[in-house]
């Protein structure tokens, strides 16, 4: 069989978001990038928390419009999607959810184990109205278990996951990574692989399906080493900080200026026998990489001697041509304006109704025949209601004003 | 049907051409999703780091295969370097042209093309350049990374989600394609999504902060804070939150005092002020009596766990999520699934 694909392999799939903030939606808007159509499930008065971020400041000015449309976090975790709003607690509400996952195909929800449940929409009930349906859990410690009820952000997972204390400076306490917020992207796609897995076998025979995704063991599933010793009944190895036990030098530098750092990365012995020189450390007992562990910290402080004397830029750029690992280390506002992300397609431009211009990311994939695309920023509150319950569900105007009228389209 | 090993791609063929951790981990993600996944043996790269246990945790469940033979895979998987691959045989574009409907996907630091494509890397590099590094770390001391191959692995669930797209893909139009993955594209957009928090708000700065996010990411607490036995992590994002910690505190009167009413106030121009009035409270707790206090009041807070206790959890004995695969305990994959009607 071949068919076009402009418009994404996803296509005629619909998708009804439930998730909030970050992890969950993030799933729902790659989805969308690959053709999926999502449908995010709203309430004016109980709003996706990234909606209630601070007004936005572009170039030193507060942005203008109503607030809870204006943010790129809410933006970039919700790009591309379809908006309704309906207050859950109502019956005619959840009707109204059954009739539309009669003819969608996944449903996405990270809310605490059994919200949804309680509310007629978890994947019993759903699946019993369509039992193609492929339905994605994602809270912090699944669906089961003892503590399975853990009110958890980002950090929170990282913690109680025994991420946080491997982050730190040798032989210091731990100091953890608490602006980075790793829980949830890899979440994100820990969670899209037994979804498209489930997808791609539903083509064949049919069969929806439950995945019960929790991200603290999707933490610990990416970063699996201080667990492998544990297990072992070993002891877990400190931090190593930037250090590596297979490469030495490795770690960050100062470089001059203010604030300004470098890497170098060691790897062979052929490649310090390059920078031994240039640092003043030519000695044989170096020559191997056991003789550089032994040494490390003497090395490290010869480097950042060395590195210290010029820019990153210009560090990096003679190690490179040497053969060696190093790059100047970017803050972030850097890394938006670094115009190398464009180019691999990662970062886009959309317009959002509002707000205007902006960058967003999109799933960090090149794809040959089926790249990734945005096409819109993230619907304004409530955008699609009558998109949505006129067109796909075929209510009449006059029912929809009833609903909106009677608080259950809100 | 329930369980964490499931068949969803059973039938499918992949070859994989690992030398380092991120075509691995997409390898052992695919495995446990029930494709056979057959690994080719190539030299290991030089500062991979791959010990005993990683290996065995990363090559689970796979099978051998001497090479790359024309019709004998749906997807090849590599980490080799863009300009490595000749040398060790790897030719994706040859092999996709004389099979259009094979899929190939690489993981790498930077990527096959862009700017640094062909400069030398390591994971370390996509730290730097994703500004993942700029945020982890004290102030004015050097930015730290993610330890343990952690960038390297999320590229690897990256391309493999990837190519589960271009199979589902290829189920429509019948042609397979190339996949291109960089770890710091992958680091850069993950720490990118956060930065839109800071950088679009009033501080216009997302920087280093030690044990806590930078201004506490808006409101107080977002912090890293000791106890009686160690340390928790503490974070409310809504007022709602800080009343119930409030709360558990008995009320203290200090809470009382409009200073500590503007939660964003507080979480920006003086969290360590907030921090000393909250930590004599923690320090007279556990991280097990606060974490019973979080739950009976209904506040955020974690325990700081060393990996040798959160291994030990009661959490994970209950979904089985350590178990044995060929000799050795591991972690299983992050999910459990449960296909067809609802039990």
């Amino acid at each position: 069989m071949t068919a076009p694909l402009k418009d994404g392999p996803l296509s005629g799939l619909r998708v009804l978001d439930f998730a909030w903030v970050w992890s969950g939606p993030q799933v729902a808007a790659w989805l969308g990038e690959f053709g999926a159509e999502v449908i995010k499930i709203e309430h004016g008065k109980r709003l996706d928390n990234t909606r209630l971020r601070a007004r936005p400041v572009i170039d030193g000015v507060q942005a203008e419009g109503p607030s809870i449309e204006l943010h790129p976090y809410f933006h970039q975790t919700n790009h591309g999607k379809r908006s309704i709003t309906l207050d859950l607690k109502r019956p005619e509400a959840i009707a109204l959810i059954h009739e539309l996952a009669k003819t969608s195909d996944i449903v996405i929800e990270n809310l605490s184990p059994g919200a949804l449940g309680r509310l007629g929409l978890d994947y019993a009930s759903l699946s019993a109205v369509n039992p193609k349906i492929v339905y994605l859990s994602m809270s912090a410690l699944g669906q089961t278990g003892p503590q399975a009820d853990l009110r958890a952000y980002a950090p929170i997972m990282s913690s109680f996951g025994g991420i946080e204390a491997q982050v730190g400076y040798p032989g210091e306490r731990p100091i953890g990574m608490m602006n980075y917020g790793l829980g949830d992207p890899n979440a994100a796609v820990h969670a899209l692989l037994p979804l498209l897995a489930a997808l791609y076998r539903r083509e064949d025979d049919g069969l929806g399906c439950h995945i019960d995704m929790a991200q603290i063991e999707a933490m610990i599933s990416a970063l699996p080493e201080p667990a492998l010793e544990a297990l072992a009944g070993g002891p877990v190895s400190p931090p190593p900080g930037n250090r590596s036990r297979d490469a030495a030098p490795h770690g960050v530098f100062p470089a001059a200026g203010e604030d300004a750092w470098v890497t170098v990365a060691v790897v062979t012995d052929a490649q310090w026998a390059k920078l031994a020189p240039l640092i003043g450390m030519d000695e044989p007992a170096l020559a191997t990489l056991d003789g550089r562990l032994a040494e490390v910290e003497r090395i490290e402080a010869a480097l950042a001697a060395w590195t210290s004397q010029r820019s990153r830029e210009s560090v990096s750029e003679n190690l490179r041509a040497l053969g060696i690992a190093s790059s100047p280390v970017l803050s972030v506002a850097e890394q938006w304006a670094d115009p190398s992300l464009a180019e691999r397609g990662v970062s886009r431009q959309v317009t959002h109704p509002i707000l205007g211009p902006e960058k967003l990311y999109a799933a960090p994939w090149r794809m040959s025949e089926t790249p990734p695309r945005i096409e819109a920023s993230a619907p304004l509150l409530g955008a699609d209601n009558d998109a949505v319950f006129l067109d796909i569900l075929g209510l009449d105007p006059a029912q929809l004003e009833a609903l909106k009228a009677d608080g259950v389209v809100a | 049907m329930t369980g964490r090993d499931t068949d969803l791609l059973q039938g499918l063929r992949v070859l994989e051409l690992s030398q380092g951790v991120a075509a691995a981990y997409a390898g052992k993600l695919l495995a446990s999703l029930g494709a056979a996944v057959s690994r080719a043996p190539l030299p290991a790269k030089p500062g991979a780091g791959l010990s005993e246990a990683l290996a065995d945790y990363l090559h689970t469940g796979k099978g051998r295969t001497d090479a790359y033979a024309p019709g004998a895979f749906d997807i090849v998987l590599t980490d080799v370097h863009v300009d490595a691959r000749a040398a060790l045989g790897i030719d994706l574009d040859g092999w996709r042209k004389a099979e259009p409907a094979l899929i190939t996907g690489a993981a790498s630091v930077f990527g096959d093309t862009g700017a640094d494509a062909h400069a030398p890397a390591v994971e370390l590099d996509a730290y730097a350049k994703s500004g993942v590094a700029w945020v982890i770390g004290e102030p004015g001391r050097p930015p730290l990374i993610v330890p343990f191959h952690h960038a390297e692995m999320q590229a690897g669930a990256h391309l493999a989600a990837a190519a589960l797209m271009a199979l589902i893909a290829r189920r429509r139009s019948g042609r397979g394609q190339a996949i291109d993955i960089a770890a710091a594209d992958v680091v850069s957009a993950a720490v990118g999504v956060n930065g839109m928090l800071y950088l679009y708000e009033i501080l216009q700065r997302y920087d280093r902060a030690g044990r806590r996010a930078f201004a506490s990411g808006g409101p107080y607490p977002y912090v890293l804070l000791p106890c009686a036995d160690g340390e928790v992590c503490l974070v409310g994002r809504a007022r709602h939150e800080w009343g119930r910690l409030m709360a558990a505190m008995g009320d203290p009167e200090w809470s009382k005092n409009p200073r500590y009413q503007d939660l964003r106030a507080m979480g920006r121009d003086y969290p360590e002020e907030v921090d000393a009035l909250i930590q004599p409270w923690l320090s007279k707790h556990t991280r097990a009596e606060l974490l019973a206090l979080a739950e009976q009041h209904g506040f955020p807070i974690g325990p700081v766990y060393r990996m040798e206790e959160t291994v030990g959890l009661a959490q994970f004995a209950y979904r089985g999520f350590f178990a044995e695969r060929d000799g050795r305990r591991m972690p299983e994959v992050p999910w459990t699934l449960t296909r067809g009607a609802a039990a």
